[in-house]
């Protein structure tokens, strides 16, 4: 930690917030004025005396949108000019414009060398876009919670312009930025279990220790339009394997597939196929591999003219304590293939 | 589903998603041949976000599905 | 419905030291065992055992016992019916909870044995106790004087045979340790009581997930945790905090969080209870037992569960669980169907690797909002265990470590090494009743 030192601060302030109108200003071209204006000078009180809102940076929200050249060229000669240690920008609230423009001056700030901090809402859309990238303190949703705002975006400004290290999301104010860290914290988990069911059944606020992380949003892919013109390729996760494991594919924590070349094949075989997966009971899958990829199924459709082809190879992993990251990857590497061999559909068995 | 996978498709069993050996072969064969047409069903259906198709409930196979 | 009420005194007897002497007796904190007699005792009542001896390791003795399949308290009925750990390989099923019983508090009977959980492949036992050093001070068990059983049974039996056999022998000697004091006045008396109460205190249910054995090894009768002994898939069991208490719950899984200690000696449960009358309503344990390996039978479990705490009429539950992978769905699914019944629910977990950003728990359910986290399950994530765990000077149990060697397959993936060399800690550490102060941060 560095030794504590006085601070030159730069804020940025929209239209509305530097007193100079509301919505019908929202065109105000950038500029700097000298020191705090508006809630700038509660937060001034607020970091003390041994710290200075060197200047603030007011422009209007479509200004800011709509001639972002010129914007992020009145806040560079800010930082040249005025020599902040720390940026801070907004409270935003819930303004989606503010919050957007609050934030691309943090991260340009940042950019520049100059760390900082943006207030706004958690529900502010400018968060998800940005949260990962610079430190956000969540407020209230609207102005009445000035105060608190400006007091938690303080003391964390104060840490930032220091050079301190920075705690977990929780204690220090700031929205969580998606990354987890170990940690131990003051009572068992058996106690804090019972304290915040307790808090629950009373309705008082608590905090979720993992907060809901809503799923991945994945685009699909274009429905099949001539199935019996189509290529089908066949991928599992249930861990099939060629008879001895001779790929020496481990049944778990998988870092690589195997590609396995069916070309010739009306189905797969116990005698040169079988099931390494230790999440679930191999023994029936290893008597008859087809049941976790149905290449019997897939030749029969084919020899039907159901589906146009099957293609050459089929792709195998154990699926269980992968790494989703490792996933991730093995999964466009694998999508990768099915693309250049221009397959059309792809079914993926899952144990 | 909720690994935002859009097409989802029920099989029978972790230890035999395709089919199931208690079923003696034929109805075996059968019950696979099922579930992986059901699959290939939902390769030919549009969807907007996550969808289990269940294939001992299946629609009619569609024939001439436009490409969202 | 009316709550029938249960009253049972535990009276607790600490230990401070173990030595082998000439009678089993307790006298002054002091514990000492006639080896030759208990010994003696347990190969007469279960004749499947071949080999069995039995070893003291003290906390902060340079000792690793290996393999650790289990670690029992000794605890005995003095009064009321039925046995402790009921129902257990072959014991009596009388329902427990009720009268009077003894244990002794700070010794583990530590099953120590190279017989595998069952033939279908995986579930590798990879558990151990070091007494001191860097994995001793996460472990609780670490903190017990054990009492080893180093056992080996017939080898020409079922696998399932030899489970039960070594685990008998584990519970016989803890039956003998513990009539040692079965007579004696208890230096500490608790009662565990919930009678019918009409008070305005919110009732809590807690669902304890249990692992079934049963998909894994294919057959109902592989030995596992198990409830009043059975370790097989059934829908969810209701039962009185005393029977947990007595010890209904028995067995291990596959980390030393869960174990018959740490499962009979449940923080959550007695966290539970201290607060009983006080802030809230003790009502019930919900024992449910996962992997079931259809969407519908995790379904319709966690929708039974469900409803089972709201005919007990719960206000709130905390759930926990004791594995991994897709064991999470029917537990998720429980929170869900509690919170749908207008039961407010904690769920107490693990984490998985947060790495790229992903995801730590497995299905994301915006129900599961309140969540406690014990950390991330893995061991190479934590600070402390990281690096390889110090030699030790001793070993009790097998002399050499063996890794990842299915017994079906024979794959070995890495090599057998001396069980007194450093050594990495057992993969998964995963705290399930909340015993440490570890969790995770947002960042």
């Amino acid at each position: 930690m560095n030794a504590p030192r006085k601070l030159r601060v730069l804020h940025y302030l929209n239209q509305f917030f530097a007193g100079i109108g509301g919505e019908e200003h929202a065109g105000y071209p950038a500029e700097v004025q000298a020191g705090a204006i508006g809630p700038g000078r509660l937060l001034a009180t607020m970091l003390g005396e041994d710290h200075a809102i060197v200047g603030t940076v007011v422009c209007g929200d479509n200004f800011f949108q709509e001639e972002r050249e010129r914007a992020v060229a009145v806040l560079h000669q800010a930082l040249r000019d005025l020599k902040p240690d720390v940026v801070v920008a907004g409270p935003a609230f819930v303004s989606g414009r503010y919050g957007l423009a609050c934030a691309e001056v943090v991260k340009i700030a940042q950019e520049a060398g100059v760390p900082g901090v943006a207030g706004m809402n958690g529900e502010n859309p400018a968060v998800p876009m940005f949260s990962r990238d610079i430190y956000i303190v969540g407020t209230g949703p609207s102005p009445a919670t000035m105060e608190p705002a400006l007091r938690a975006m303080a003391k964390l400004v104060i840490k930032i312009g220091n050079g301190d290290e920075i705690g977990p999301a929780a204690d220090e104010g700031y929205l969580p930025r998606g990354s987890r860290k170990l940690g131990f914290r003051d009572q068992p988990g058996y106690q804090r279990a019972v304290s915040m069911l307790m808090q629950k059944l009373r309705g008082e606020p608590f905090a979720s220790e993992v907060p809901y992380q809503p799923v991945e949003k994945v685009i699909p892919a274009a429905p099949i339009g001539n199935l019996a013109n189509a290529t089908i390729a066949l991928a599992t996760t249930g861990g099939l394997i060629r008879r001895g494991n001779p790929d020496r594919q481990p049944a778990s924590n998988s870092r690589s597939f195997l590609r396995i070349d069916v070309k010739d094949l009306d189905a797969l075989t116990p005698t040169d196929f079988d099931a390494y997966h230790a999440g679930y009971y191999n023994g029936i899958a290893g008597e008859n591999p087809n049941y976790i990829l149905p290449l019997s199924y897939a030749q029969e459709l084919k020899a039907a003219g159901e589906i146009g082809a099957v293609h050459a190879t089929v792709y195998a992993l154990a699926g269980v304590s992968t790494p989703v990251a490792e996933c991730r990857r093995m999964g466009a590497e694998i999508a990768q293939d099915l693309v250049a061999a221009g397959v059309d559909g792809c079914l993926l068995v899952a144990t | 589903m909720t690994t935002g996978a859009p097409r989802v498709v029920k099989g029978a069993r972790i230890e035999h998603v395709v089919g199931d050996p208690n079923l003696g072969p034929a109805k075996d064969h059968a019950y696979g041949l099922q579930i992986v047409r059901g699959a290939l069903a939902s390769l030919q259906t549009a969807v907007e976000g996550p969808h289990l198709f269940d294939p001992l409930n299946a629609q009619p196979a569609p024939t001439a599905q436009q490409p969202a | 419905m009316r709550f029938e009420s249960k009253r049972l005194e535990m009276g607790t007897f600490p230990v401070t030291d173990v030595v082998f002497g000439e009678t089993t007796s307790y006298a002054d904190g002091v514990l000492t065992i006639a080896k030759d007699e208990v010994l003696g005792e347990v190969r007469a009542k279960e004749p499947r055992v071949e080999e069995i001896d039995l070893e003291i390791a003290k906390p902060g003795e340079s000792v690793r016992i290996w393999p650790v399949r289990d670690v029992v308290e000794p605890r005995v009925k003095v009064s009321g019916p039925g046995v402790v750990y009921p129902g257990m390989v072959g014991r009596d099923v009388t329902t427990v909870g009720d009268g009077r019983t003894h244990r002794l508090d700070g010794v583990g009977v530590v099953e120590v044995s190279n017989v595998v959980w069952h033939a279908g492949g995986g579930d590798i036992n990879d558990q151990f106790l070091d007494m001191s050093g860097p994995l001793a001070d996460l472990i609780p068990e670490s903190k017990l004087i054990n009492v080893c059983v180093v056992v080996e049974p017939d080898t020409q039996l079922d696998v399932n045979e030899q489970n039960y056999a070594v685990h008998n022998a584990t519970l016989l000697v803890a039956d003998h340790l513990a009539k040692a004091v079965a007579d004696l006045e208890a230096p500490q008396t608790e009662i565990y009581e919930t009678p019918p109460t009409t008070s305005e205190l919110p009732a809590v249910v807690y669902v304890q997930c249990i692992h079934s054995p049963q998909a894994m090894s294919n057959s109902p009768k592989t030995f596992c945790v198990s409830v009043y002994g059975l370790s097989q898939l059934t829908p969810p069991w209701v039962l009185h905090p005393n029977e947990v208490m007595d010890g209904a719950i028995n067995g291990p899984y596959r980390t030393m969080f869960a174990t018959s200690w740490t499962v009979a000696n449940n923080p959550i449960v007695k966290e539970l209870y201290r607060r009983h009358n006080v802030d809230l309503d003790f009502r019930a344990v919900i024992a449910f037992k996962t992997e079931w390996t259809t969407q519908r039978e995790k379904e319709l479990m966690a929708l039974q569960a469900g409803k089972m705490a709201k005919m007990l009429g719960a206000e709130g539950a905390i759930v926990t669980w004791d594995a991994g992978g897709n064991e999470f769905m029917e537990v998720v699914y429980t929170v869900r169907a509690l919170e749908r019944e207008g039961i407010k629910t904690v769920f107490l977990t693990s984490e998985d690797n947060p790495a790229g950003g992903a995801p730590t728990i497995l299905e994301p359910l915006p129900e599961a909002d309140a969540i406690v986290s014990t950390g991330y399950f893995h061991s190479i994530l934590l600070e402390e265990l990281k690096e390889q765990l110090p030699a030790v000077d001793r070993v009790i149990g097998n002399p050499v470590k063996i890794y990842g060697r299915s017994p079906v397959g024979s794959i070995v993936e890495t090599p057998d090494t001396s069980a007194s060399d450093p050594t990495f800690a057992p993969h998964r550490f995963d705290d399930h009743y909340g015993w440490t102060r570890l969790s995770t941060f947002a960042y």
